[in-house]
C-alpha cells in the first residue's frame, strides 16, 4: 500500500508539473477534473469497499487458497479467467472485490488471470461492442483474446510467484 | 483489433486506480505479462481473419477521406 501512495505522490506531481509548465491553466483544470470525480464516485466507492470488506470475511481464507491460492495451480488461474469474464462492474468497484479475493489469499497468477479476463473479456462490454463495431468484429475478438487470461495469469505465476 | 484490446488491457486512465487497489507491484506484473498481447491479436486477426480486415478497411478509408 505504502509503495501504492509513493507512486501516485510521484504520477501526480510529475503530471501537475507537466500540466503548469503549459501556462495555460491546465494544471487548475485537472485538478478540478480530479476533485468532480471524487466527489462523483464517492458513493459508489464507500459502498464497493464496504461490500470488499465484508467479502473478504464472508470468504473463508482456506477455501480462497485451496481454488485460487498459488497451490491450486492451473485450477486458480483457469477459475480466474472464467470470474473475471462475469464481474460485469466498471474498475471503481472490481479493483476492490479482486483486491479483496487476493487479500484472502489468492495467488499472482489467478490474481492477473481475474484483472486481464475483466479488462478484455467482461460481458457488460459486450453489447455496447456489439452495437458500434458489429456481431463479428465481436466474436473475431473474442475468440482472439480467449486465452490471454490464462496465459497472463500461467506467466505471472511462473515468473513472479516466486518474488511477490 | 490490436487497438481495442490494447485499450482493454492497457487503459491509462484506470491506471492510478488499479496502483491505488490493487498495489504497484500486482499492476506492474499485469502490465508486463500482456504487453506483447495486442501486437499478436492484431497480427493474428489480419492472419486468421483476412476477409474482416478487408471488411473493416474501407470504412477506415472512408472516414480519414472525411
Amino acid at each position: 500500500m505504502a509503495e501504492a501512495v509513493w507512486v501516485l505522490i510521484l504520477l501526480s506531481v510529475a503530471l501537475f508539473i507537466f500540466a503548469m509548465k503549459r501556462k495555460d491553466g491546465s494544471h487548475k483544470k485537472g485538478v478540478k477534473i480530479g476533485a468532480d470525480l471524487f466527489y462523483s464516485y464517492l458513493p459508489v466507492l464507500v459502498l464497493a469497499f464496504l461490500a470488499a470488506g465484508l467479502l473478504e470475511v464472508a470468504l473463508p481464507p482456506a477455501l480462497v487458497q485451496y481454488w485460487l491460492g498459488a497451490e491450486a495451480g492451473w485450477r486458480g488461474i483457469l477459475i480466474g479467467s472464467a470470474a473475471g469474464m462475469l464481474v460485469a462492474a466498471g474498475p471503481y468497484v472490481s479493483f476492490p472485490i479482486f483486491a479483496s479475493i487476493a487479500q484472502s489469499g489468492a495467488g499472482i497468477g489467478t490474481t492477473v488471470a481475474l484483472l486481464t479476463s475483466w479488462s478484455v473479456m467482461s460481458l457488460s462490454k459486450l453489447p455496447f461492442e456489439t452495437a458500434l463495431l458489429g456481431p463479428r468484429f465481436t466474436l473475431a475478438r473474442f475468440s482472439l483474446v480467449l486465452l490471454i487470461p490464462v496465459i497472463a495469469g500461467f506467466l505471472a505465476q511462473l515468473f513472479f510467484a516466486a518474488i511477490i | 483489433m490490436a487497438f481495442v484490446v490494447g485499450k482493454s488491457l492497457w487503459d491509462v486512465s484506470r491506471l492510478p486506480m488499479e496502483v491505488a487497489i490493487m498495489g504497484g507491484s500486482v499492476t506492474a506484473i499485469r502490465y508486463v505479462v500482456t504487453f506483447i498481447f495486442p501486437v499478436i491479436i492484431g497480427l493474428l486477426t489480419k492472419w486468421l481473419y483476412p476477409a474482416l480486415t478487408q471488411q473493416l478497411l474501407p470504412a477506415t478509408k472512408k472516414e480519414g477521406e472525411a
